[in-house]
Order: C-alpha cells, then sequence, then structure tokens
C-alpha cells in the first residue's frame, strides 16, 4: 500500500508542483533507497533524474524502516520525527551525509506536497487504507491541475538534473 | 449589552444589520472573469468562553499555479480551539480543503459553505456551522452583533502594491454548543469577535502584522479595543498602526501612527508550539515563536490617552506555504491572553480588563 501511495504522490508532485519535483529528482539524482513500511518492501530510484518504484535496490544511499501507524503521527503532529527516531518506530540506516540528504528530500517533497491541492485528499485516502486507481488520481488531476504536462515536468526535471552534474 | 445605556436604546438592531450588510458581503476574486489572481478573502471569527477560545476561519485563495485553471481558489477552513481546563498546551484544531464543487460563495452576499460547513449573516445574527471531518470539533453558534462594523479600505501591506482591505466587527455575543470530543459545551453570551478580510497579496513578501483585541467578560462592560500594527518582514520599519476603541456599539477613538508607542517587551515560551498543518511539525519543527510575552502600548492625543498590555499566555501557529518561494512558511501565531485597558477620553475614565486574541505574523 506504501508504495503505491507515494507513487501516487510523486505523480501528485510532478502534475501540481512541477517545479518541487524536479528540484527533488535533482537532489536525490542517480540514487536508490530501500524502504520497508509494515513487512512492505519498497525500492526507489532516481535514474536520469525521475522517479521510478523499482525491484531490486543495489546500493541504497539510505534504508529505512517504519509502520502506516508511525507515518500518520508524523503527518498528523501526534509524533516528531525526532521522537520516532528515538522510540525505534522510524529506522534509518546510512552515512551520515546521506542521513542530512534525505532528511533535506523529506522537507522539500513536504513543502511540496503542503503547497498541493490534491495532497490533503490523497493522504485521507492513505488514512482511510484506501488507495485510489490510476484513473481515479488522473480524473483528480484533471480537475486541480487541467493545465499540466507531464513531459514538460520530465524536460524540466532532466535539464535540470543535467545542469546540476554539468556543475558538479 | 445594558439596555439601560441610552446610546444603544437609541440604536435600531436594524442599523447594525445594516451596517453590516453593507460592509461585510462577499468581494470574490476578480480572476476567473479574466483580473487580477493572488486574490485572497477570508472571515474570521474568535469566541471566548471562561475556559475555550474558539478560533474559525473561512478562506478562498486563487490557486495561481500555472497548472491550474485561471479561476479556480482553495476553499479552506481553518479550526483553533483552546481548552484551558484541558492543561497543558489544550490545543486541538485543523485546517481543511475542499474541492470547488463543494463550495458555495457568491458575491454580494454573506455566505460561505463548504461540505458540511457553513458561515451566513441571516436575520441580524451570524450562523456559524462546523463539523470536521478529521478532528472531534463541533460547532453551532449563532453569533449576534452588538458594535457597528469598522471599514477600511486600501491598506498598504508594503509600499508600492496593491492595497488589502478589512472590515472588523469587534464585539459579538455568542449562543450555541461547541462539541469537543465528548465534552458538550453551552455558551450563552459569550464575547465574540470577527473580521473579514480581502485584497491582492503574496505571502513571504516583505509584510508582517501584529493585530489584536481584546473584550470584555461580560456584555454590560463599555469598551472594547483593537490593535493593529503593519511592518515590513523584518519589523524594522512600521507601516501603520493604530488602536480602536468603541464604547458599546459605536467607535469612540482611534488613535493612529505617530500618536502610539509600541514596546514588545520579553518572549513567549512554550514546551511545544501546537501547529497547523500538523505536518508542519517536520517542516518547521521547534517551539520557536519570536512571539513577545507582553506588548504595551501607550497612545496619546488631544488631551486623550489609552495605554493597553497584552499578556499572552499561549500560541498554537498556523504556518502557511510562501506563494513567493516553494522553501519557506508565513508563519501566523494565534496568541491567546489577557488585555488590561486604561486610560483617558472625552474625559471618561477608561478600565477593562478582558479575554484577548492576538495575532502576531513572522516570515518563515
Amino acid at each position: 500500500m506504501f508504495a503505491t501511495f507515494l507513487d501516487h504522490s510523486m505523480t501528485v508532485l510532478a502534475a501540481e508542483k512541477p517545479a518541487v519535483h524536479a528540484r527533488l529528482c535533482v537532489l536525490l539524482y542517480d540514487r536508490e533507497a530501500r524502504l520497508e513500511v509494515d513487512h512492505e518492501h519498497i525500492g526507489i530510484a532516481f535514474p536520469d533524474g525521475a522517479f521510478r518504484l523499482v525491484d531490486t535496490v543495489a546500493h541504497p544511499f539510505i534504508e529505512l524502516r517504519s509502520s502506516r501507524a508511525t507515518v500518520l503521527d508524523v503527518v498528523g503532529g501526534r509524533s516528531t520525527l525526532d521522537d520516532a527516531v528515538w522510540a525505534d518506530r522510524l529506522w534509518l540506516r546510512g552515512h551520515l551525509d546521506d542521513l542530512v540528504l534525505f532528511h533535506d528530500a523529506l522537507v522539500l517533497y513536504l513543502q511540496g506536497a503542503v503547497r498541493c491541492p490534491s495532497f490533503p485528499w490523497l493522504l485521507e485516502c492513505y488514512q482511510d487504507a484506501r488507495i485510489p486507481s490510476m484513473a481515479e488520481l488522473e480524473n483528480h488531476l484533471d480537475r486541480t491541475s487541467p493545465n499540466r504536462s507531464r513531459s514538460e515536468i520530465e524536460r524540466l526535471a532532466m535539464a535540470v538534473a543535467h545542469k546540476e552534474r554539468a556543475h558538479g | 449589552m445594558s439596555a439601560a445605556d441610552p446610546a444603544v436604546a437609541r440604536r435600531d438592531p436594524l442599523d447594525l444589520t445594516r451596517a453590516i450588510e453593507l460592509g461585510d458581503y462577499l468581494r470574490r476574486s476578480p480572476f476567473g472573469v479574466g483580473g487580477a489572481g493572488s486574490h485572497k478573502e477570508w472571515l474570521h471569527f474568535v469566541v471566548h468562553t471562561a475556559e475555550l477560545d474558539l478560533l474559525v476561519n473561512f478562506s478562498l485563495v486563487d490557486d495561481v499555479r500555472p497548472e491550474a485553471a485561471p479561476g479556480t481558489e482553495f476553499p479552506r477552513i481553518v479550526v483553533l480551539v483552546r481548552d484551558a481546563s484541558q492543561g497543558g498546551t489544550g490545543w486541538d484544531g485543523d485546517i481543511e480543503l475542499f474541492e470547488p464543487d463543494e463550495c458555495r460563495a457568491v458575491g454580494g452576499g454573506i455566505e460561505l459553505r463548504f461540505g458540511a460547513n457553513h458561515v451566513r449573516f441571516v436575520d441580524g445574527h451570524y450562523e456559524i456551522r462546523i463539523r470536521m471531518r478529521r478532528r472531534p470539533i463541533v460547532l453551532d453558534l449563532r453569533l449576534r452583533p452588538v458594535s457597528l462594523p469598522a471599514l477600511s479600505n486600501n491598506i498598504s501591506l508594503e509600499l508600492e502594491d496593491r492595497p488589502i482591505n478589512w472590515m472588523v466587527l469587534p464585539r459579538l455575543v455568542a449562543d450555541g454548543t461547541a462539541r469537543l470530543g465528548s465534552a458538550e459545551h453551552r455558551l450563552h453570551d459569550a464575547p465574540a469577535y470577527h473580521d473579514h478580510n480581502w485584497g491582492h497579496f503574496a505571502w513571504g513578501r516583505d509584510f508582517a502584522w501584529e493585530w489584536g483585541f481584546s473584550l470584555p467578560p461580560t456584555p454590560d462592560e463599555l469598551w472594547t479595543v483593537v490593535f493593529v500594527r503593519l511592518a515590513d518582514r523584518g519589523h524594522t520599519r512600521t507601516l501603520t498602526q493604530g488602536l480602536f476603541l468603541w464604547r458599546h456599539a459605536a467607535h469612540w477613538r482611534i488613535f493612529r501612527a505617530h500618536e502610539m508607542q509600541v514596546a514588545p517587551r520579553g518572549i513567549l515560551r512554550v514546551p511545544r508550539a501546537y501547529k497547523l498543518p500538523h505536518v508542519m511539525n517536520v517542516i518547521s519543527p521547534g517551539s520557536d515563536t519570536d512571539v513577545p510575552a507582553r506588548l504595551e502600548a501607550r497612545a496619546e492625543a488631544d488631551g486623550d490617552w489609552a495605554e493597553i498590555e497584552f499578556t499572552a499566555e499561549d500560541v498554537a501557529q498556523v504556518c502557511i506555504p510562501n506563494d513567493t518561494d516553494d522553501d519557506a512558511v508565513t508563519v501566523i501565531n494565534e496568541v491567546s491572553g489577557g488585555l488590561c485597558l486604561r486610560g483617558e477620553v472625552r474625559g471618561e475614565r477608561l478600565a477593562m480588563s478582558g479575554r484577548a486574541m492576538f495575532e502576531f505574523v513572522r516570515g518563515g
């Protein structure tokens, strides 16, 4: 369930706040991570400046283990990120620089999320343990962001990524 | 309101109703019909009881993302409840966003319906109905105006930028019920406040405001106070400031600009700042508020003088994503506390102590 929620949320971010989506993809360019939420194993990767769910992760820059309840507690303000880590409800492994990078990426993702009109709806679905279908999601985005352009978003993301790489 | 007061007895209640109908109607954004975007409009209410502070804010904000269709708006409700009897911070609340097809807002009227929630002005009363989707908060309130509104147009938030406008209706009395979790609170003649703001501006620009009011605890007391100060984001330059006094229903005295001196004192410290939306605990953690523990203001002109001392008790933060960038928020600190008023106006002594709610807007 979390994999689909995460994938949908990145689709929402790309459609509703493409600049933030592009910056996030640049920030995590060519990195992959291993997540486990309620024993659901999820691989994510950002090849060529785009977000992908992947089956296998060879070199995760970060590993994360948590639960849906913890995710909802943190997002719902009932627990801080620090409290969740200290209580072992959010387990993270990675080099210090990568942990900092992951935190920066998480904050950027959430800064985008609070600016997207579809996020409250998607989060309510996740709270209700209901993941909307792709058709339902597209229908929602047609209402909130009829002028979106997915191809434009990906071009932008890749352009920014390449520019960043060129500048080291 | 004391019927023995001749000024009140003379005032036909319909005058208040008419004044409100003429001042508090929805202006609505011109964005959908080819006008400028970034219009924001909100109706804001606060009710105090001995135990509770209730804050309800209905807003409509243009969605100016290039991905959105011009004319699309964000209909939102912010509800904050502080139950002092619960100890600790005692805050609860939420921000709810509604689909455009769940929203009804007609320009020229005083009625907003967002989902199962509404505010409307009918038969000389404001009727507020709140049914939060994710928090156990149910409000059914009926607010009776007992003061005249004050309308301020063309207020510059920033130099050389579009002005905003507001209407303040500083004193009402509220009846009804507030169901918070399993507890039901019955309200009878509870002091209440309302304002309405509209205009074009962007969160994150070079402005900040400090805005507050205080209401006397019982309806028969004379004085109501509203304080406002607009400044640049760094609080280095005051754009405008004012202290507004109502005596029962009537505007009684306004002090402005150089007639006033304002002095914040100390810093309000809280163990953990309550934040809305809740996810702001991740984005903007911590309890730094940059809110003064006390705010003192003294105004003096033409032989009249007034002093207020606001003492902050508790704060909840409403964090609003900046329109100007994707990395920062503007924080509206909703600060509950008490206020003492002293002074002398037209030879009459001023004295009042009451509940107060101040907003301190801070850049993130």
